[in-house]
């Protein structure tokens, strides 16, 4: 699964996110390490609801500005989709670890 | 930021349609907030960068998305047949393009920066065009929409839609109860009031209009709802806000409605806002908020009739104060409606808003607009040409290529298109780089001022769809011109023939014609160019009739803070007292105009000639004001203590206001009336100054004294001293000091009033000289590329020529022969061509003739000098040659 792709369904984990605030979010998650543009985002969200890993859904508080802005929620199937993906990393990281292959410990 | 922000919107066209309707406005609001969110200039700046980036990758992939063909995978399997598409062998033309192009940078990035100049100036002008003349108002069926005019004997073109030829209040009623021809009619003034802001007083233009107004023009409300009639009746103090002033103060809040705005003190609720883009129905002034026009008299507009009427003005008095629109009825025509119209309140002109918009002196901005399109016109024909240059070199580069491909086999259409599919690219490559030189370009030009005082700001010009359009559509026209000479002459039969050695072929060369070509049109340019720096210079050493250089001055306007004529007497007394004990300071004193700046034009009679009215300007003064300018006393004496308030009103003339009151008498105790109101004896007379422009030639003035009549609008207070830097910084200092809630605007020293003055001069000199010496660079280049192209043609005959013993002279004149008698021949072209251009600067140029020899005789010097030093280096290279190494190459 392609990286951004796990960056926003990990962003709309907690609940549904409008475009910009995802942006924000994968920024500060990643680290500053990917800062998404609005372009690349939307396409990746395109494809995304394509494949049926996020819903679009009216926000039902109307902006300031008095439009209705359209937020993305996580799908079931994407969030089956990211449990996989999580549990398979994270399958990963034991091996690596337990071959020494990690600069440090987890601190919890 | 708003430019990125627009040039965002702009590019996000660029998407496939189902992409762009779906995500454009979440991507621009995404973009927004976080370009937003950068505090620096340089994080803006990558961000920017980076976002425009994503966006042209973001369009690239969704096209391609778009246009794959759906494609099942048995059908690909069967049907599929990459190899032999027709669109196949074209992309794989287009992509060999692109490598031999990255093959030539030079001369590459030489046709795209040239294409990207010629055709951006083009675009920015043709913004400006579009905005000032094809649609200047954003309105409903703007044709249908006509202002309505009051016509006066004695008006000259430069005053007409100006304040005197509104219609008086009464008539302006008569009319709105119900008019012939017209469906509705509605009337404003535009005003300058103070506005308390969040962050202190801003001085801002109202829009003071009746209750049909907004109907007339078929506007929408942004938000809330725009001025009704029922307001108009009730007088009720309610303000619609422009959408910039909503934004810029009210920061686009929803809320805004019901809020309350003090306007000259008053309070007034906000009910609605405007539809964007609407700035008015005249261009010179740009109202920021709209009020109804019976709360006029609440405003504490300034300016002399406003503070003098008060409530008259919304009676019977006859002053035409009222500008009146109408929207025309079904299937009636302008001069119908004049027609219908005439008799009904005394003459009547009628014109379509479209034309009334853009003030008085129509033709003027016309002409320059014409003169700025031309000009760029011109430069993209002279670039054209270079790039032609360019091209058709890089053909005969080819031949040997395209003999080959041909001899193999190759189509004729085939190799056009090779060829062809080249210049396609080059010119994409230009337009995407004109549009950029447009945007930058059209940034430049809101710095000037059109004739008629039209500020160009940056909601004039916008870079939309159209102009785009515009840019491909020149480019693509450019590609054509340039590249269909050598694609046609590529895929004649006789191509096999240019297997020949080179030198033989280029005998009947269109390089010379295009390089003469260059030469005349840059010779246009440099004329017009050398007439606008000698009208400048004729500009400034003009006589003023004043002494700008130790004058400097600051404006206020003390009505807008609710000062009566009594307060602001002892505010002017205590200021001016207090700046003429300034050290250095020799002369203060208080004018309610400063010359060059504009007047708004009175009618004066005299009770000996009643009715038989003259224009001129009202200026109030202090007593010193002659003293400070440097205007002479010519007869009689200046105003003094005798001239008290409640004394006998006196008046002083200049002379041009004498002969016309008085022709052929003294008028030194006569009196003079202005509108048939106000008698004032004359007690002297002044040489004339210069009143609105440098051109102005014998406009009347008569000068009133403050104490009599003190001015209830803005003034100016000038001082004379050595210093006027020094002291202006004195003058804004002493007023603050006297009243800090006041803003004091305008401080300037005469001189940048001068410049400010001679701005139509300054701008057509940095333009024509801006676009003749890049044409003079362009066509240096050219001249060189044609020289060096011919010496490198004859190499060998060159050596031949020297290893039979010919002399330098010989040789340079075979080289240079043509070229030079091609320069020479588009010269005189040039000059002849300059004497019909130069008609079109006529109206601009100040103390100079069109047909000045001098600039002729210069420009033609200039081209010379500039053809000399592009034709030395090749014939140098030339008359060395050697002639061993040029006979080996045979």
């Amino acid at each position: 699964m392609k990286n951004d792709v796990l960056l926003i369904l990990l962003a709309l984990a907690d609940g549904p996110l409008h475009g910009y605030a995802i942006m924000q979010r994968v920024e500060a998650e990643s680290n500053g390490a990917v800062v998404p543009q609005a372009g690349a985002l939307y396409r990746t969200l395109r494809n995304m609801l394509e494949d049926g890993l996020v819903e679009e859904v009216d926000n039902p508080e109307p902006a300031r500005d008095g439009k209705v802005r359209r937020v993305y929620r996580i799908s079931r199937r994407g969030r089956a989709v990211a449990q996989a993906e999580v549990d398979r990393l994270a399958h990963l990281v034991r091996l690596g670890r337990s071959r020494r292959l990690a600069h440090a410990r987890p601190s919890s | 930021m708003k430019l990125a922000l627009g040039l965002y919107r702009t590019l996000l066209r660029l998407l496939p349609p189902a992409f762009r309707d779906r995500f454009a406005d979440e991507m621009e609001e995404s973009f927004a907030r976080g370009l937003v969110a950068r505090s620096s200039r340089t994080a803006r700046l990558r961000y920017v960068a980076a976002a425009f980036r994503d966006l042209c990758r973001t369009a690239a992939g969704e096209w391609r998305r778009a246009l794959r063909p759906p494609r099942p995978f048995a059908t690909r399997a069967l049907h599929w047949t990459p190899r032999r598409s027709p669109m196949d062998a074209v992309r794989r033309d287009l992509r060999d393009a692109v490598r031999s192009l990255r093959r030539r940078p030079a001369f590459a990035g030489a046709v795209v920066v040239t294409l990207a100049l010629g055709v951006g100036a083009n675009v920015a002008v043709f913004a400006l065009v579009d905005a000032v003349l094809l649609r200047p108002l954003p309105i409903a069926r703007a044709d249908r929409v006509v202002g309505i005019f009051a016509t006066t004997r004695d008006r000259t073109e430069r005053q007409a839609y100006d304040l005197g030829s509104g219609l008086s209040y009464s008539t302006f009623r008569t009319l709105e109860r119900g008019a012939p021809a017209l469906d509705a009619v509605a009337g404003f003034i535009d005003v300058e009031i103070a506005v308390d802001g969040p962050g202190g007083v801003l001085q801002l233009t109202a829009g003071a209009v009746s209750g049909r107004y907004f109907s007339v023009l078929g506007l929408q409300p942004t938000l809330g709802r725009l001025i009704a009639p029922a307001d108009d009746e009730a007088r009720e103090p309610v303000v619609v806000l422009s959408e910039a002033l909503w934004s810029r103060v009210f920061e686009r809040d929803p809320h805004v409605t019901g809020k309350t705005v003090r306007l000259g003190g008053t309070p007034f609720t906000v009910v609605g806002v405007a539809p964007a883009g609407f700035r008015g129905t005249r261009l010179p002034s740009r109202p920021q908020l709209w009020v109804p026009i019976t709360t006029i008299t609440s405003l504490r507009a300034g300016g002399i009739w406003i503070g003098r009427l008060g409530q008259r003005m919304l009676g019977d008095h006859p002053l035409g104060w009222v500008i009146t629109i109408g929207r025309l009825s079904e299937d009636v025509s302008v001069p119908q409606a004049s027609a219908a119209l005439q008799g009904l309140a005394g003459n009547i002109t009628v014109r379509p808003i479209t034309d009334a918009a853009t003030l008085g002196d129509r033709r003027a901005l016309v002409t320059f607009v014409a003169m700025l399109a031309a000009v760029v016109v011109l430069t993209l024909l002279i670039a054209c040409m270079n790039v032609a240059n360019l091209v058709r070199v890089r053909a005969v580069e080819r031949t040997r290529e395209l003999a080959v491909r041909r001899a193999l086999g190759a189509g004729r259409l085939r190799l056009a298109w090779t060829l062809f599919g080249e210049n396609l690219i080059l010119a994409s490559a230009g337009c995407v780089g004109a549009i950029l030189v447009g945007i930058v370009t059209a940034r430049l030009l809101t710095a000037f001022v059109l004739p008629g005082g039209i500020a160009i700001d940056d909601t004039m010009i916008r870079l939309d769809a159209t102009m785009i359009g515009v840019a491909a559509g020149l480019a693509g026209l450019a590609a054509v011109l340039i590249g269909a000479g050598p694609a046609v002459r590529a895929s004649t039969p006789e191509s096999p023939l240019l297997f020949r050695s080179r030198g033989a072929g280029s005998r009947r060369s269109p390089q010379r014609l295009l390089v003469a070509g260059q030469v005349a049109l840059t010779i246009v340019l440099l004329v017009g160019a050398l007439l606008f720096v000698r009208s400048l210079r004729a500009g400034m050493e003009t006589d003023l009739g004043f002494d700008p250089e130790p004058l400097s001055a600051v404006s206020i306007d003390l009505f807008r803070y609710g000062y009566t004529p009594a307060r602001a007497a002892t505010f002017y007394d205590e200021a001016m007292a207090r700046m003429t004990a300034v050290p250095g300071v020799e002369h203060v004193a208080l004018a309610s105009h400063v010359p060059l700046a504009t007047i708004r034009p009175l009618q004066v009679d005299t009770p000996d000639r009643p009715g038989v009215m003259t224009s001129a300007g009202l200026v109030t003064i202090g007593a010193d004001y002659f003293r400070a300018m440097g205007i002479p006393l010519m007869a009689g004496r200046p105003f003094d203590a005798s001239d008290r308030a409640g004394a006998r009103r006196t008046a002083i003339l200049n002379e041009s206001a004498a002969a016309a009151l008085f022709p052929g008498i003294s008028p030194i105790g006569r009196e003079v009336r202005i509108f048939g109101e106000l008698p004032a004896a004359v007690v002297g007379v002044v040489r004339d100054a210069k009143v609105e422009s440098v051109r102005d030639v014998g406009v009347p003035v008569v000068y009133g004294y403050w104490r009599q009549d003190v001015p209830t609008g803005g003034v100016s207070i000038i001082a004379r001293s050595a210093r006027p830097a020094a002291t202006l910084t004195s003058l804004r200092e002493t007023l603050r000091d006297l009243d800090p809630s006041v803003a004091v605007y305008d401080a300037r020293r005469a001189t940048d009033q001068v410049d400010r003055a001679l701005m139509t001069q300054r701008f057509g000199t940095l333009l024509l000289g801006l676009f003749a010496a890049l044409a003079l660079v362009v066509a240096a280049l050219g001249i060189y590329s044609i020289v060096a192209f011919t010496v490198s043609q004859r190499t060998s005959e060159l050596g031949i020529r020297i290893a039979l013993g010919a002399r330098r002279a010989d040789i340079l004149g075979v080289v240079l022969g043509r070229s030079g008698t091609a320069v020479a021949a588009g010269a005189v072209a040039g000059l002849g061509l300059a004497v019909p251009a130069t008609r079109l600067l006529e109206r601009f140029l100040y103390g100079i003739e069109p047909l000045d020899l001098a600039s002729f005789g210069a420009a033609a010097a200039l081209l010379a000098a500039a053809a000399l030093v592009a034709m030395v280096m090749p014939a140098r290279r030339a008359v060395r040659t050697d002639p061993l190494v040029a006979l080996r190459d045979e």
